[in-house]
């Protein structure tokens, strides 16, 4: 992609695609069949011609267990990714000894590798929290918040979105779509031994804060 | 076919050391082994041409003491470790450095940023029988390896390596050492 510094393999991909994948990605794992609390659309009849049950209506309770699960799943795919990437992208750096080189080279190289810049904040209190805020988070870039809507209006996830309804409030909030990158940070993080808890908070526009809580010990 | 086309790259192996052991005096890979940040194996693959001035043994018993062997040495990768950790990052790069001589066989230890250690014999006669750089290189692509198979979405993270792909490119790298 970057003209300076070809890619390890000579294939390319275009970037919308990427931007599409993680856009169906959110709309597969929260509303879709990813989603713990995914009724499929119920057919007529079965084939031994017995007519199915209605789908039981989910408790406020249990639609929101539902939803955490979801969301959990969702972080998990992230997780592993993460997990997955570090790996590639730590190659011969330097050596991480401390939490706070750790948390630098996510903000940095693996940042640079996912997102193609860096985290443009970095602040931590000393005592294992960090928050890392990023002005343009990039899967942000093409959602907006639609407080006045009532579909909670991601542009671009648009016509399909609305095919596959779910129980799970309303779709398409920019909140969905920092649950993955939630767990690719952790992923990340994890390998290179900082267990962590991380949480996002969208602050307007495209600007995300991430906080990475590291847990002790 | 990927099975195929590990079983040629074996059989190129073992005809490369035959070749090898009457013109070129060369050490050769004897063991390559990957382990994870819990000093769980996730691949060890035994090389028994390099390895055959081990008692004669059958495969399984010189799979088991390679396994003990390495093991072993992961007491003197956690105490390299150690002494890592007082350096500055800048100084060293993961390369453990030669870690033990057992009988006929050199260890070598690498451990990635990512808490990976690898561990290679290689066949010699003292800790000093190769340069540095080119064990380095030699854990570089080891290293290279291991990332594109991680990156293999249908394993799971932290499991062992079962891959026939894997497998090939391992064997190509050690055969292409020396």
């Amino acid at each position: 992609m970057n003209s300076a510094r070809p890619p390890p393999h000579k294939r390319q991909v275009a970037e919308s695609s990427l931007d599409f994948l993680m856009m169906q990605v959110v709309t597969y794992f929260l509303h879709g069949p990813g989603a713990a609390a995914y009724v499929p659309p119920v057919p007529s009849a079965v084939p031994d011609g017995n007519a199915l049950p209605p789908p039981p209506l989910l408790s406020p309770a249990d639609a929101a267990a539902a939803a955490a699960e979801t969301r959990r799943r969702l972080e998990g795919v992230g997780y592993d990714v993460g997990h997955r990437l570090v790996e590639r992208y730590a190659v011969e750096k330097e050596r991480m000894d401390s939490d706070l080189e750790a948390v630098k080279f996510v903000c940095r190289d693996f940042w640079e590798g996912v997102f193609k810049k860096h985290v443009d904040v970095l602040r931590t209190n000393h005592k294992g929290l960090y928050v890392l805020t990023d002005n343009k988070f990039r899967w942000l870039g093409r959602v907006w918040a639609d407080e006045d809507s009532e579909e909670g209006g991601a542009g671009a996830v648009g016509a399909d979105g609305a095919e596959v309804g779910g129980a799970i409030g309303g779709r398409g909030k920019p909140e969905d779509y920092v649950v993955f990158p939630c767990g690719l940070i952790c992923g990340a993080l994890t390998r290179l031994g900082v267990r962590c808890r991380v949480t996002a908070e969208i602050a307007g526009g495209a600007q995300c804060k991430f906080s990475v809580q590291v847990i002790g010990g | 076919m990927a099975t195929s086309s590990g079983a040629g790259v074996t059989s190129t192996s073992r005809s490369g050391a035959g070749v090898g052991s009457g013109s070129r005096p060369v050490g050769r890979v004897a063991c390559a082994a990957v382990i994870n940040h819990n000093n769980a194996p996730l691949f060890l693959k035994v090389f028994k041409d390099a390895a055959g001035s081990l008692p004669r043994q059958t495969d399984a018993v010189v799979r088991m003491q390679m396994h003990e062997v390495v093991y072993n040495s992961l007491d003197v990768v956690e105490e390299r470790l150690v002494a890592l950790r007082a350096q500055s990052a800048r100084d060293n790069d993961g390369f453990l450095g030669c870690l033990a001589v057992v009988g006929p066989m050199s260890l070598y230890g690498f451990v990635t940023n990512t808490h990976l250690k690898f561990i290679i014999a290689l066949r010699s006669t003292g800790p000093h029988d190769y340069k540095d750089s080119t064990v380095k290189a030699l854990f570089r692509k080891l290293h290279a390896a291991v990332i594109g198979a991680f990156l293999n979405p249908f394993t799971l993270p932290d499991a062992p390596i079962v891959s026939a792909g894997f497998e090939a490119r391992v064997d190509e790298i050690a055969r292409r050492f020396g």
